[in-house]
């Protein structure tokens, strides 16, 4: 048991970068920090810190040794279980630092630790569906298209009257943005679990071949 | 008749083209298949569906979708097909095309972004001819060609400016994070540069992006529209000379283009920079304008 968890616990050591973790995160508190600051004039930089967890998590899958990591013992669904406790971390930053100054943000803390969760969800979930087709390092790829992007968007909001994905006024529809929010992740979870599913399954069937060979 | 007379001589066309147009043509292409360009750019042109509908106001806050979503995009989508063409030049070993025409082809891949926010601005140009702006906002106080060096700079130039600063920031270091983190930061510094605070609203014209009026609110209205103050021609003219210093720092960065023509230029460009920010900060609207109109709904700047 103990061995299971220490080969565990070197793993995370080993797959995670922890000082691109550690700055994600810094990043996250400051900006966090900064829209509570001056929530009405800063108001636009809370999406372009949600874009770093974006980004931040899908780099967490980036696997350096995917060549010698993919053929050894260890399934990819184990793998992104263990490199998953990086984006998670993230997001518990997020959702303190936001309940921490909760009180000089919009009274919608639920909409806005979900907005984390999901944010990170999307760039692991991508990131390991495309991990999950053979590539090494999708994730760094993935956060060069996406953080733009999604700042880019929660800058411009384009369509925010219909599909209020970054609500900031009190008028606006923060149920609807939950309901999007919670479409977004069941949907990206759907995807990174179907993908994980079909990687497993050649390996189940070379574990089958495996025992029927002894 | 010796060996050497008896022996063709190998000549080597010399190329119709210099290798940079060629270059160029190849990464317009690239860029246009770029899968976050061609998002910005359908994301930026959902902005004008409103538009449909023939009873609604022309929007003079929408050049925040192409800076945005064309401009800043740009930055992240430059500088990875500069590192991807620069790993291609890597393995196909020494070749005669040198970084610096590498470059300018990246350079010129750049009037993409630039081209789509220029139709953006000219057709919200077009419609505001025919369907006014709302009533009270900055477009109505101000002339048309304030209003057009505003929209021009914000919705055409920052789609130049994005993606030249991509080239740049990937000339200058390798690593894989910097476009981000160049993104973030850019958004920091225009938002605290963008006019809210009022003691910046004179050196506000330093930074590219940062807005020239809006419903940014006064004593007693919260929601009025003002106008900032500064002479947004002079502006514009600002932005374009700082995307030509981008572009000649970027050359520069290969040490075979470093030449005391080139370091001229960047001084002259220099000079030029300051010479059109100071005007841009002290010509034209002296003071802050607040519109005559009371505020209406709520909305940002632009």
């Amino acid at each position: 048991m103990a061995g299971r968890f220490g080969g565990t616990l070197r793993y995370l050591l080993a797959a995670t970068q922890w000082s691109f973790l550690a700055g994600a995160a810094l990043l996250v508190a400051g900006g966090v920090a900064l829209v509570a600051g001056w929530p009405e004039a800063l108001w636009p930089l809370h999406g372009s810190t949600l874009a770093v967890v974006v980004g931040a998590a899908a780099v967490a899958v980036d696997e350096r040794c995917a060549l010698v990591v993919d053929v050894g013992p260890r399934p990819l669904w184990w793998r992104t279980a263990v490199r998953s406790i990086g984006p998670i971390t993230l997001v518990l930053v997020w959702a303190t630092v936001h309940w921490v100054l909760r009180a000089r943000l919009p009274d919608h803390l639920e909409v806005l630790v979900l907005q984390g969760a999901v944010a990170a969800g999307l760039g692991f979930g991508l990131a390991t569906a495309a991990r999950a087709t053979g590539r090494s390092e999708p994730g760094t790829v993935l956060a060069a298209t996406a953080v733009p992007l999604v700042a880019g968007a929660a800058l411009a909001r384009p369509f925010e009257t219909d599909l209020p994905l970054f609500p900031v006024w009190p008028h606006e529809d923060w149920g609807r943005a939950v309901a999007i929010w919670t479409v977004l992740g069941v949907t990206v979870l759907l995807v990174a679990g179907r993908a994980l599913w079909r990687d497993a399954r050649p390996r189940r069937a070379l574990g089958d071949a495996h025992l029927r060979d002894q | 008749m010796t060996a050497a007379e008896s022996l063709p001589i190998a000549t080597v066309a010399e190329p119709a083209r210099p290798a940079w147009v060629e270059l160029a043509r190849i990464e317009v292409r690239r860029y246009l298949g770029r899968p976050a360009f061609l998002i910005g750019l359908a994301l930026t042109y959902a902005a004008l569906l409103p538009y449909l509908d023939g009873d609604e106001p022309t929007d003079e806050l929408s050049m925040i979708a192409p800076a945005a979503l064309l401009g800043m995009v740009g930055i992240s989508v430059s500088a990875h097909r500069v590192w991807a063409s620069d790993r291609c030049a890597e393995a196909a070993g020494p070749t005669p095309v040198v970084q610096a025409s590498r470059t300018i082809g990246h350079l010129a891949a750049c009037l993409v972004p630039f081209l789509a926010g220029l139709g953006f601005v000219l057709v919200t140009l077009l419609r505001a001819r025919s369907v006014p702006t709302v009533r009270g906002g900055y477009a109505e106080v101000m002339s048309d060609a304030w209003v057009a060096a505003v929209w021009l700079a914000l919705g055409a130039v920052s789609c130049l400016g994005g993606p030249v600063l991509g080239v740049v920031v990937a000339r200058k270091t390798k690593r894989a994070a910097a476009p981000i983190v160049t993104t973030v930061g850019l958004v920091v510094a225009v938002i605290v540069f963008q006019g809210l605070f009022e003691p910046l609203r004179r050196v506000r014209v330093v930074l590219p992006w940062t807005y020239w009026g809006g419903p940014f609110g006064v004593d007693g209205d919260p929601q009025r529209s003002v106008v900032l103050s500064g002479s947004p021609g002079w502006w514009l003219a600002y932005v374009l000379v700082l995307c030509a210093i981008g572009a000649v720092v970027a050359v520069r960065a290969d040490v075979e283009a470093r030449t005391a023509r080139s370091r001229s230029a960047l001084f002259v460009l220099a000079g030029l920079a300051v010479v059109a920010v100071v005007l841009a900060m002290f010509t034209g609207t002296a003071e802050t304008i607040v519109s005559p109109v009371p505020g209406g709904a709520l909305s940002e700047g632009g």
